[in-house]
């Protein structure tokens, strides 16, 4: 835990540094919905992670919590640093439904109920257009809603700040929230429900009272993204967020604290840079997806922990295999990015040549595909080298 | 205290069409260390699966401190002051030896559903509790090691941990030393008869030197059936249980 | 009133049967290997694309044949180089993978044919009415789709039942670990019954794409309602899942083409809440009766 607050610090302290260079409106964009889906992420973790209650809807509290907060802007006598809150009671009220019987049984069953309550609530959402707005969703101004410090909160500096403050908050109470006893007993569950029963504790309440207080954080983190793009859509209750939190946490790392923070960041970051560059954005996502789940099932958090064990162990010895990892693994994306590129663009536009940074490609030509499988080949097989060497060498040969 | 801790009668279990407990009668006094023996299959663990609440029984009652339990989920029965191990481990994998006995001593320390908000380390019952059991099982230098990362007989021990830590009246104990050699089984037995002064014990064993040495009393099981129960002496000399086991590891006990 | 209502039961009936080609591969996946394939719309879609090129190529009927073989190697290379590795992982593991591939597969769809709805047609052969009830056409091609479904699920039956193949598979349904102490390849048992379940998917792709439109949006739509109708049907049931699949195409297709206003209650159609009908079916069903309408198995 000492370890996450930490680093977690060191990212604060990072991006204040970093803030004479992150003053254009897109970077503050981008921080924004780096910190909404942070702590959304954090609150899926409360379930997957700590409970081990995989859940394929969580979107439904996040964005009913959306659906209450937009309501209430714009009203003057409702402050707006506390909006949040009412996305973080809809959540919650909406869990406490809910989970009744979601949460009898775990493991997959859970996933699967998870899943259809979603689907009904997104159906029911698009029914019900006078309350959510139907396709164009519903607005609001949060720079008419009343403060706390007699404030106005047009900017996106502003947002960003706010947003900041809560996801501290939330991030604290989370971390606090890990360490209680019912914190522990979820990790019981997660590991082993059935020895809970015979501890005296009923599994089924123990997932229902997670399954609340993650739905709470979910809606405050709803509430955020309403606030901060003030509009919500019936989009947001769409799988395709619930795929995103999960893709998110996973990438970033489950098993650790702060794991789903930095999942969370490198796919926004990802999300946002990504779709400029190209149009099979979407492609590389799955096959990041797949491959962490195949090969890094720790995620970033799980291989830097590693390689931080193998620092603290074995010191400078570490820097030339891992170099070598790293420049095999860096051939082997270049390899796969222009394979893909390459191929994706022949298909679309075979006459003009691809830009690549300064290079200019004909894909016409055979030349680009044999230097991408080249690449990609080579990327590969040294990767695996370099990885059994690493492995051999500086693996204790404890949870991979 | 004359009525037993616990009294089953005409317990019943099939799954399917096969009967697997088929009017089991069984009585463990207040204070006693109980032996459950019986050939392979004759439905021991699902005894215990019966008693402790994993699976419910088809017909029959089982009374347990004057109540009747059969039926109830296992959460319910286990707060009552019934605890048991497991033949194979079942433990909490990626959590350490400490926390694994911590989780076990909540209930009976009095920290109930109400209780949860409190920080696990800030209690100071349940950590002294968890400390001293750890003591016990020889098992303080694992503290903070994940149990995935224990030997066999640790984690066995561990097992057995996770049954006496909760203050149980009852504890049932499945096998508690299947897959160990002379020395730790030596070990176990010992431990077994430290933790378990004033309290009930039920145990299934295979091992005739433990049930021996262990039991007060022996009961045998025999397709779904106990076909007799009483002192050690008694069973050994019980012409069915001789043509149960075919004489020859009764024999062979001291 | 009645002919229309005749024919939505037909459609339904019809959509009920694809449904359980896609349920029963579904069922039989995670009944014997605890795996629950996200993925498997995904090769139900695969069959649409793979029979819309090969008919482009060759005609429609090889397509009927060669797209569900295709989509089988594929499902059981996804097996044996995706999901076994990842069988000691646990069951959470194996979920996201396939979930990760639901993605992948649309994205490497709409990379080779591209985001619009492709023009796979009905066969000309079949594009007629083959006879009219009570005013209502009822095309060559419906009775022939029905028709693959009624086979399929006869041939299934009939292979689980009462060959040797299919004993072996429902003694891996129940005992693995016997079954490879007896000597069996149980991984191959495995790959082939995924590989199974998806070329089952595949053909009910051939058959439905040109009924529904073949798009890369089909997989999730379909996905979703499949594991919905696992779930009413009960986790583990085939019976279950012909039952929920019957019933959730009846009562589906039946809401939405029926003109009724549910007024006094909701200010609503039954046509616009037709498409919530089955989520809130599945949750009733979870409500009142946890393990499915015939489900057996506890996971």
């Amino acid at each position: 835990m000492k370890r996450a607050l930490m680093g977690i610090a060191a990212g604060a302290v990072l991006l204040a540094l970093m803030a004479p260079w992150l003053r254009g409106g897109f970077a503050l964009s981008l921080l924004s919905q780096m910190g909404i889906a942070m702590l959304f992420a954090l609150s899926f973790n409360m379930l997957f992670g700590q409970t081990g209650m995989l859940s394929f809807g969580h979107a439904v509290y996040f964005g009913l919590g959306g659906f209450a907060t937009i309501r209430l802007l714009g009203l003057a006598q409702v402050p707006l640093e506390l909006l949040p809150l009412a996305g973080g009671l809809c959540g919650l009220v909406f869990a406490l439904l809910f989970g009744v019987f979601s949460t009898r049984r775990g493991g997959v069953p859970f996933s699967m109920i998870s899943l259809g309550v979603a689907e009904m609530v997104i159906t029911a959402a698009n029914i019900m257009r006078s309350v959510f707005g139907g396709e164009e969703g519903l607005t609001g101004d949060r720079a008419a809603n009343g403060s706390l410090f007699g404030l106005r909160y047009e900017s996106q500096l502003s947002m960003l700040l706010l947003i900041a403050a809560w996801l501290a908050l939330c991030t604290l109470a989370m971390a606090w929230q890990t360490r209680t006893l019912l914190g522990r007993l979820a990790n019981a569950v997660r590991d082993n429900p059935e020895r809970v029963q015979f501890l005296g504790f009923s599994p089924y309440l123990l997932r229902y009272m997670q399954f609340v207080i993650a739905g709470g954080f979910a809606g405050i983190a709803g509430g955020l993204s309403a606030m901060n793009y003030e509009s919500t859509t019936t989009e947001i209750l769409s799988i395709g967020t619930s795929a995103n939190v999960l893709l998110a946490t996973y990438i970033g790392g489950a098993a650790f604290f702060a794991g789903p923070m930095l999942g969370a960041a490198v796919v926004t970051a990802m999300q946002l840079l990504l779709s400029k560059a190209t149009d099979v954005w979407q492609l590389y996502f799955g096959l990041l997806f797949v491959a962490v789940v195949s090969f890094a099932p720790r995620g970033l958090a799980g291989i830097l922990s590693a390689v931080g064990d193998a620092w603290r162990r074995h010191g400078v010895r570490t820097l030339a295999p891992a170099a070598a990892v790293l420049l095999s693994f860096a051939a082997a994306l270049v390899g796969l990015v222009l394979l893909v590129e390459v191929n994706w663009h022949f298909r679309a536009q075979p006459d003009k040549p691809l830009t690549w940074f300064r290079l200019v490609i004909d894909t016409r030509s055979p030349v680009p595909w044999m230097v991408a499988l080249l690449l990609l080949g080579c990327g590969v097989h040294a990767l695996r080298r370099g990885l059994a060497h690493w492995r051999q060498r500086f693996s204790t040969g404890a949870a991979r | 205290m004359n009525a037993p801790l616990l009294e089953v009668r005409g317990l019943v279990k099939s799954f399917g069409r096969a009967a697997i407990i088929r009017g089991a009668e069984l009585q463990v006094k207040d204070g006693e260390r109980h032996a459950l023996i019986g050939p392979n299959g004759a439905g021991k663990s699902t005894l215990f699966h019966l008693i402790s609440g994993r699976i419910a029984a088809d017909s029959g009652s089982i009374v347990f401190g004057g109540q009747e339990i059969s039926g109830l989920p296992a959460h319910q029965i286990a707060r009552r002051g019934l605890a048991r191990s497991f033949q194979i481990n079942n433990l909490f994998a990626n959590l350490s030896a400490f926390e694994n006995i911590r989780m076990a001593t909540l209930w009976s320390q009095g920290l109930h559903l109400g209780s949860l908000w409190r920080l696990a380390s800030r209690v100071r019952s349940i950590n002294e509790r968890a400390s001293q059991v750890l003591e016990q099982l020889h098992l303080s230098h694992a503290r903070d090691l994940l149990v995935g990362t224990l030997s066999y007989a640790e984690q066995r021990a561990l097992e057995i941990g996770m049954a006496i830590a909760g203050d149980a009246r009852l504890i049932l104990l499945d096998e508690p030393t299947a897959g160990m050699s002379r020395s730790e089984t030596e070990r176990m037995l010992e431990l077994i008869r430290t933790v378990t002064v004033g309290r009930s014990l039920l145990v299934i064993e295979h091992d005739m030197q433990i049930v021996f040495n262990l039991a007060e009393r022996i009961s045998v099981l025999v397709y779904g059936q106990v076909i007799a129960s009483g002192t050690p002496e008694a069973v050994r000399a019980d012409a069915r249980v001789q043509e149960a086991y075919l004489g020859t590891a009764l024999e062979a006990a001291p | 009133m009645t002919q229309t209502i005749l024919f939505s039961v037909f459609n339904g009936l019809l959509y009920g049967m694809l449904l359980f080609m896609l349920a029963s591969g579904l069922t039989l996946i995670f009944s014997m290997m605890g795996v629950l394939n996200f993925a498997h719309a995904s090769f139900f879609m695969l069959g649409a694309y793979f029979a819309f090129e090969i008919s482009r190529i060759v005609g429609f009927w090889p397509a009927l044949v060669v797209a569900p073989l295709v989509v089988a190697a594929l499902g059981a290379l996804v097996e044996a180089y995706g999901l076994r590795r990842l069988h000691r992982q646990g069951h959470v593991a194996e979920l996201l993978f396939t979930f990760g591939l639901v993605y992948v597969i649309e994205e490497m769809v709409v990379f080779f044919w591209g985001r619009l709805p492709v023009d796979y047609r009905i066969p000309a052969a079949l594009d007629f009415t083959l006879f009219t009830l009570f005013g209502i056409n009822y095309s060559a091609y419906r009775i022939f789709m029905l028709g693959v479904a009624v086979v399929s699920f006869v041939g299934l039956a009939l292979l689980l039942t009462r060959t040797r193949i299919g004993l072996i598979v429902r003694a891996a349904l129940s005992q693995p670990e016997m079954l490879r102490a007896l000597g069996h390849d149980v991984p191959r048992v495995f790959m082939g019954v995924f590989a199974g379940g998806c070329g089952l998917a595949g053909l009910a792709g051939v058959i439905g794409g040109n009924y529904f439109t073949t798009q890369p949006t089909l997989a999730l739509h379909l996905g979703t309602i499949i594991f919905v109708v696992v779930v009413i049907g009960g986790l583990g049931s085939l019976a279950g899942a012909l039952v929920a699949s019957l019933l959730v195409g009846v009562v589906q297709t039946v809401s939405i083409g029926a003109d009724v206003s549910l007024a006094p209650f909701i200010p609503v159609k039954l046509s616009e809440i037709g498409a919530l009908l089955p989520y809130v079916l599945m949750v009733a069903v979870l409500i009142f009766r946890p393990k499915g309408l015939m489900g057996r198995r506890e996971s």
